[in-house]
């Protein structure tokens, strides 16, 4: 897919572990490590609110759009 | 209904589908093996006279019937396999619509097998009549309808649950 999950990136820079991550924002690190692998199909609204709150960032730091990315669609 | 009343009566269920699996070729067994015992209730409704049967024909019957038997097992040894997975609470995987599709490709086979064991039947029961007495017979009738029925019902439910699958996935790979 051509959108970039970068959630591990933003992890880094805040210094934060998937863990602590999935816990404060309600999901199973199974699931955050779906998102973080790029696996997932979907991102709920309500997790990605979470995300930006607990990591202080934009939607668009945490998802970005390369075009040079094969899609799989 | 809960998740755990679904476990509980799939058991169940699975239970009696590979119970009766087993028993079916014993009860077959035991009903050509005691036909001429019977008493007048159990014997088919055919239009040609099947009581005193020889053994040799009983034996050749019980060949002949090995056919419905067969399907029959294949049908019930797939609804166990069914429930034993909404047993374990996977209700729309790829595994489910193998096995409704397996289910529905075993009703639609029960009408040729049903229909070339009553049609071998009548020719074992009747060969040994004098000339002019002799049957065959080829019916069609209300029965092999519904299972042809039941059996395109099943195999479009199974693309159904196919539809249900993907959804069910795209759910699990939303976060």
């Amino acid at each position: 897919m051509a959108i970039i999950v970068n959630l591990d990136v933003m992890l880094a820079r805040r210094k934060m572990r998937s863990n602590e991550l999935a816990q404060l924002i309600g999901i199973t690190e199974q699931n955050l490590s779906v998102l973080k692998t790029g696996k997932a199909r979907a991102i709920r609204f309500a997790t990605l609110n979470a995300i930006c709150h607990h990591l202080r960032c934009e939607p668009g730091d945490i998802l970005e759009y390369r075009d040079d990315v094969a899609s799989d669609e | 209904m809960g998740s755990h009343n679904i476990q509980r009566v799939s058991r169940r269920f699975r239970y009696l589908f590979r119970g009766m699996a087993i028993t079916a070729p014993l009860l077959t067994l035991a009903y050509w093996l005691c036909f001429n015992q019977l008493p007048e209730g159990f014997l088919p409704l055919q239009p040609y006279e099947m009581a005193g049967l020889s053994w040799s024909s009983a034996m050749l019957a019980l060949l002949a019937s090995l056919l419905p038997l067969g399907v029959a097992i294949f049908a019930l040894l797939t609804l166990s396999s069914l429930f034993l997975l909404y047993e374990k609470g996977v209700y729309f995987s790829m595994n489910n619509v193998a096995l409704f599709k397996r289910l529905g490709v075993a009703l639609l086979l029960w009408v040729p097998a049903s229909f070339l064991y009553n049609s071998l039947l009548s020719i074992i029961v009747t060969i040994g009549n004098p000339p002019g007495e002799r049957l065959l017979v080829a019916a069609f009738g209300y029965g092999e309808f519904a299972m042809l029925l039941m059996g395109g019902i099943v195999i479009l439910i199974s693309w159904i649950m196919n539809e249900g699958r993907k959804l069910e996935d795209e759910q699990a790979h939303t976060i």
